[in-house]
């Protein structure tokens, strides 16, 4: 029941954005603040629950970088 | 950011499924990690954590004294016998009941009305209509007469697409709320006093993206444990499991997000504020656990005109609700496996379950049935020379 679909915002109207998954577009209801048009989101139950962010996603590499060591 | 790697907006799936090089290497620092530890025994509370543990075969990936344990993480398991019985006679009276295809087979505890599930219940002639979200049944719902009725199960990650529709008034007046929404925090930490010996704890990505990281601080801090939020790729888990096996090394405990493409420290401040304005926390029942204080969600003063409660007149009397000889109270507890179950893949299967653990794909022994997590990963790598 947790599941939740990353997805890539196509447009932003009111309460609702129009989000694109992988070629399957859908409405969802926005309950995070300040998305806006090619923010990539994760949707669940039809909601925008996070919005993902790339400099969190590049501390993730880092993060995995130096438990591994540098090794990868 | 990693060389030759693709960005965030590039493709999610692709980054987190890498060449088994980095697999290897993670599989490597989890064995160097571990080699001095003694049994470590590493819950998750997110039956899609458990999902990938067994799609992937991760266990199979573990040394000898690092054992993954299911955690209470599936919303539809441990929704109580009384709520579910409930929807099957409104539905067998002729009030149209809204859920999720997750929902539509969970066996009650009793027959109501000749009907152990919805799914039976409209066999018997009863109205049930299944939706991907809260938001279909508005708008089916508004469209007829009748009075109705949305199921709505759930953790925090699902919170949202409730308090929203109803906070802005959306909800048409012919449509009641059945709630069965849950809070995580409190069953973590009642599952942690009761199992006890748990090293590590694997958080639960997406309702974190809710709560944000601060009640799971709470909880590594008051069991001085290490905690780590975690994505939901195969690597993200493994990645995962190695920081808190790196933090047992250290003798650290405390938080670690690893989710951090999604998760932050203070939450969804926007959907929090929703939650916060239409439910109030309330002490609830989880299917054959019992009463868990505050670890619930049910409508505020309000909103009280839309509560399926108050207006069918359903008490919330629990009693145990687990067939007999059924694992699934232990299971969800992570006390017990599926496969020291003597009804699992012989009585009990996800075409005919008994207990509710067998039916949403988050319920550990739906997973371990459709996936093996009884050790067939370990069978097969042993069968074709890879361990």
């Amino acid at each position: 029941m947790c599941w939740a679909i990353p997805g890539k915002v196509i447009s932003v109207y009111g309460l609702l954005a129009k989000v694109d998954f992988g070629g399957n577009i859908r409405d969802a209801v926005l309950a995070t603040e300040g998305v806006k048009e090619g923010d990539v989101v994760l949707v669940h139950a039809g909601v925008v629950i996070s919005r993902m962010s790339q400099e969190a996603w590049d501390a993730e590499q880092r993060m995995l970088h130096d438990l591994l060591g540098g090794e990868e | 950011m990693l060389k030759g790697k693709p960005g965030l907006r590039k493709g999610l799936a692709g980054e987190y499924r890498p060449d088994p090089r980095t697999v290897r290497s993670l599989k490597e620092k989890i064995f160097s990690y571990a080699l001095n530890l003694e049994n470590v025994k590493i819950m998750n509370f997110c039956g899609t954590h458990e999902w990938t543990t067994v799609h992937y075969g991760l266990r199979s990936l573990m040394p000898e004294n690092v054992e993954l344990i299911a955690g209470p993480g599936c919303p539809v398991c441990i929704t109580p016998s009384y709520a579910v019985e409930s929807a099957i006679a409104l539905s067998i009276e002729g009030f149209k009941v809204y859920t999720y295809g997750d929902a539509y087979k969970l066996p009650a505890l009793n027959a109501t009305k000749g009907a152990k599930s919805l799914e039976e219940a409209k066999a018997e002639g009863g109205s049930i209509s299944i939706v991907y979200s809260f938001l279909d049944a508005l708008k089916d719902a508004k469209g007829e007469s009748g009075e109705k009725i949305f199921f709505g199960l759930g953790f925090e990650t699902t919170a949202p697409s409730y308090a929203i529709p109803i906070s802005c008034k959306m909800v048409p007046k012919n449509l009641y709320f059945l709630s069965a929404l849950r809070r995580t925090p409190p069953a973590a930490n009642f599952a942690l006093d009761k199992v006890g010996l748990v090293s590590g704890i694997i958080a639960p990505g997406h309702v974190s993206t809710i709560t944000g990281a601060r009640p799971w601080k709470t909880i590594g801090d008051r069991h001085s444990l290490p905690v780590v939020i975690s994505g939901f790729e195969p690597l993200d888990v493994l990645l995962s499991i190695a920081i808190i096996l790196r933090m047992l090394a250290r003798r650290e405990s405390g938080l670690k997000i690893e989710y951090k493409r999604a998760v932050n420290f203070k939450g969804n401040l926007m959907a929090l504020n929703y939650i916060r304005k239409v439910f109030n926390e309330d002490d609830a029942s989880w299917r054959g656990i019992g009463l868990i204080p505050k670890s619930g969600f049910e409508l505020r003063d309000e909103f009280k005109h839309l509560d399926a409660y108050d207006r069918f007149s359903i008490k919330k009397t629990w009693s145990y609700d687990i067939p007999n000889r059924c694992r699934c109270a232990e299971i969800t507890l992570g006390m017990d496996k599926p496969t020291n179950c003597t009804y699992y893949m012989k009585a009990c299967t996800p075409e005919s379950p008994i207990g509710p653990c067998m039916v949403s794909s988050e319920g550990t022994c739906a997973i371990w049935a459709r996936f093996g997590g009884g050790g067939l990963a370990e069978e097969l790598a042993r069968e074709l020379g890879m361990m």
